[in-house]
């Protein structure tokens, strides 16, 4: 990178959704606006000056979850200093967020911006799970894999990828790896007042990932604890460059640098080559080791895109975490919760934090900034100060790494 | 002419009744699910009723139990839908689902769109009267091959058949309350039904996914057979215990509720059904049964206009309990014709503690463990020397007299018939004569 990046400011907003004790969808639950100026508010807080000079909106559907489009327009609501500012809106389903961040620095790279406010947000608690899932399968090819699809349709999308992972490397071997990740995502999350698992009280966690997925009440291949839940919420974040740093009046140790950010994209209209890979994200994540001159093994922590358990799994691999097949192995003998070798998802992840997908990129890179600040509740042993994640969009498609250290 | 062909035209009189349009729900969703299965054209259900307003709620009843019976059955729809091109996102099958819906339901006031119904489902007032009313005109409208299901959980099948010279073409279809949830249907043939007759009823309550229980042509049939006798038996009981009647009545709603382990105790079950139906039924039974179904009691409470029974939303009416949100806060005093609070009865109750079982019936509902602790549970009430576990050992001795005695009287044709109208009608956790009750030791009289 031609200039230092720095990420700070990070904030997230309760995410919301079954789970949560005061979640009632019968009543009258906070819309958008509560959580955008929540999420504004709590980032700028932190920020002695809080002048931005571009702002980015990171979602995925909300002119069909709360009628709204045009987004960019709600940013100077929140954020005055964006009033007659760039703004933009950035969209790439669940990889929203990541191509937000990426957005960001490119606007500090091509030096139009010294300080960029990042936010993303989705509420989706609007509708049934059913009708959002006719929404949320506008993160697929929908005119050709809609009507074939399962009604729930990306639970189906990633059953299939389970099956084949069953048969590759046998059942038990997976479900327990799947097991113990849904275990992790609910220990951890239970440490974060803000997750959606927050309440959640169970003792048989790992017995419950456990459960045998019965395809007449669900999916084939997946039980309802692989998959993360239906969430609102928002994040939010503040990009800047190092001038953009110092007016901002933040010490830099509150900071962290973005060592390297690499989006890629897959073909939506192609199925995957093979079901038990996550190609692009290899691919998007390998650039992205290249660019920062890091490796995998070096990592403090990680946060990868775990909107099902299997997805969780199958990005281990992507990344070089472990040989292909031994993914599960690897989180069933404890290596990815805190004090394990590559701690992963420390706030939950997508299953346990909760996935309100226009928000979840973001979320991702707030939360290793808090750890890698030493300010994150479930605090991992910072050694060599590096964080890395992996943003998600579709089955595979559209992809962001970033690599992040501690300064 | 199979099922299947007769599902195309079907009828149900009385359709804005509790049990009419729960009759129509599951008759519905089997004709759209034959259609389906069958790729024809969309069948006709024709839903007759006297109150056009009651066919107007009946409407609403509808659209908003078949879209939640779409929802919950999405993947299915999705399957049905698979060849329409034009049909992708699971809101647009359930959209085009409802509309399916609209089309096949025709309602009306009169019977003259009768003329090609293959089976009528008559589910109207629990009268003979009004029965024999309703098949005199459907006899001059319906075609000969149509089939009649009569809803009754009182009045012999053969009665209305002759009566009406309906040739064997009727078959009692005594659905429980309410007929979408409850899986069981009790089926009353007479000798006059035809064999092929019979099967296709069978098969059709199969395609309904609730049981049929075979019931003999006498009056109150197996289910009310042991309802209303049961019910006679604790009314007389309360009339005849040393309490006040309201402390008798709480007593013994108490002791068959918590020490008999049922889901509601007996008056606050006399309640939910209508203390007129009751009546009416009790009614019904003595015409045709030499035995008394007279209760004073049940007279006086319908003098006194309490009735129970249900409002329109389903909340509880009061009855012998007043109620706030489903449960007795209160009971009534027929003495000074008010309500009276249920600690005051409790004064008066001294000396008829209950034993604690440590069980309940929402505690054993889903026990898979649940056979052995009722007999442990009811093994204690025998050992146990309380006025309330020896008046609980004698009740379920008289429970299970009362179904011997259905069987010996021929309503029933096995025991086992009597405990699954018991168990699947009234979500009773045993049978009354079934094997967990091996430990309650045999009554003199039994």
């Amino acid at each position: 990178m031609n200039k230092k990046i720095y990420i700070t400011a990070g904030f997230n907003t309760e995410f919301m959704g079954p789970g949560r004790k005061e979640f009632n969808p019968k009543e009258t639950m906070p819309g958008f606006e509560y959580y955008l100026k929540k999420a504004a508010e709590g980032c700028m807080a932190q920020i002695p000056n809080p002048e931005f000079d571009e702002g980015i909106i990171s979602n995925f559907m909300a002119p069909r979850f709360v009628k709204q489009g045009n987004l960019a327009g709600f940013l100077p609501e929140y954020v005055t200093s964006l009033l007659y500012k760039p703004c933009f809106r950035a969209e790439g389903a669940c990889g929203s967020g990541g191509l937000a961040i990426n957005m960001a620095i490119k606007s500090i790279l091509a030096g139009t911006a010294d300080s960029v406010y990042v936010t993303g947000f989705e509420i989706q608690n609007t509708v049934k799970a059913l009708y959002g899932a006719d929404i949320l399968a506008g993160a697929a090819y929908h005119a050709g894999e809609r009507k074939n699809g399962h009604a729930f349709f990306f639970p189906g999308i990633f059953s299939e990828r389970a099956g084949a992972c069953y048969e590759k490397y046998g059942y038990e071997k997976m479900r327990k790896g799947m097991a113990k990740w849904y275990e992790n995502a609910i220990l951890n999350a239970r440490k974060y007042d803000k997750a959606q698992e927050f309440h959640n009280s169970g003792n048989d966690l790992f017995e419950l990932g456990m459960t045998k997925p019965d395809g007449r009440r669900f999916v084939d291949h997946l039980n309802l604890f692989d998959c993360s839940k239906v969430s609102d919420g928002a994040s939010s974040l503040a990009v800047f460059s190092e001038e953009g740093l110092k007016r901002a009046g933040i010490k830099t140790e509150d900071a962290i640098e973005v060592l390297a950010i690499q989006s890629c994209e897959g073909n939506i209209t192609k199925r995957p080559d093979d079901l038990t890979e996550l190609t692009t994200t290899a691919k998007c994540a390998e650039a992205a080791f290249r660019k920062a001159g890091i490796g995998v093994k070096d990592l403090d922590v990680l946060e990868l895109h775990d909107c099902f358990s299997i997805t969780g799994l199958l990005a281990l691999e992507a990344l070089g975490a472990v040989q292909k097949g031994q993914s599960a192995e690897f989180v069933f003998e404890d290596n990815t919760s805190v004090d394990g070798e590559l701690p992963t998802n420390l706030s939950g992840g997508l299953c346990g934090f909760g996935h309100p997908t226009g928000a979840t990129g973001v979320r991702q890179v707030v939360d290793l900034h808090s750890q890698l600040t030493g300010k994150a509740e479930n605090q991992a042993k910072i050694s060599n100060g590096l964080g890395f994640m992996v943003s998600m969009g579709g089955n595979d498609k559209t992809l962001t790494a970033v690599a992040v250290k501690k300064i | 002419m199979n099922l299947d062909e007769r599902l195309t035209n079907c009828a149900v009189i009385g359709a804005a009744g509790k049990m009419g349009r729960g009759i129509v729900l599951v008759l519905l969703q089997e004709m759209i699910a034959t259609d389906f299965k069958l790729n024809r054209a969309p069948s006709r259900l024709i839903c007759i009723d006297n109150s056009f307003d009651g066919l107007s709620t009946l409407k609403d009843y509808i659209d908003t139990q078949m879209l939640k019976f779409a929802e919950r059955n999405i993947s299915l729809l999705r399957g049905w839908y698979e060849n329409d091109q034009a049909l992708v996102d699971n809101g647009e099958m359930i959209e085009a689902f409802l509309k399916r819906v609209t089309q096949m339901l025709l309602t009306s006031t009169g019977t003259a769109s009768l003329n090609e119904t293959n089976m009528v489902f008559e589910a109207v007032f629990e009268n003979l009267d009004i029965k024999n009313k309703v098949y005199e005109g459907l006899k001059i409208v319906c075609p000969e091959r149509t089939l009649f299901f009569s809803n009754t959980s009182s009045i012999p099948i053969s009665e209305l058949n002759k009566h009406n010279d309906l040739n064997g073409r009727l078959i009692g279809f005594h659905f429980y309350n309410p007929p979408a949830v409850q899986k069981l249907v009790e089926v009353i043939t007479v000798p006059d039904n035809k064999d092929a007759d019979v099967k296709l009823a069978m098969d059709l309550i199969g395609r309904f996914k609730k049981l049929a229980v075979p019931s003999n042509d006498i009056a109150g049939f197996i289910g009310n057979g042991h309802f209303i006798r049961e019910g006679l038996y604790y009314l007389k009981e309360a009339e005849a215990l040393k309490l006040s009647l309201p402390a008798s009545l709480l007593l013994i709603n108490r002791i068959t509720q918590s020490l008999l382990l049922r889901p509601m105790g007996m008056f606050q079950l006399i309640d939910y059904v209508g203390i007129d139906v009751f009546s009416m039924i009790c009614k019904t039974m003595g015409q045709y049964i030499n035995e008394d179904f007279t209760s004073d009691l049940v007279y006086k409470m319908l003098d006194a206009e309490i009735k129970g029974g249900q409002f329109g939303d389903g909340t509880q009416k009061d009855g012998f309990f007043k109620y706030e949100r489903g449960r007795p806060i209160e009971v009534f005093d027929l003495l000074n014709k008010k309500y009276q609070s249920i600690e005051s009865c409790e004064k008066e109750l001294s000396g008829f503690e209950l034993p604690d079982l440590k069980v309940d019936w929402k505690s054993l509902s889903r026990d898979p463990e649940k056979n052995n602790k009722i007999s442990l549970a009811f093994s204690s009430l025998i050992a146990d020397e309380t006025n309330s576990a020896k008046m609980a050992v004698k009740y379920l001795q008289n429970s299970r007299k009362i179904a011997r005695n259905l069987v010996q009287n021929g309503v029933a044709d096995k025991i086992d018939f009597v405990n699954q109208v018991m168990t699947n009608g009234f979500y009773h956790l045993y049978g009354p004569d079934s094997e967990v009750l091996s430990v309650i030791p045999e009554a003199a009289d039994e």
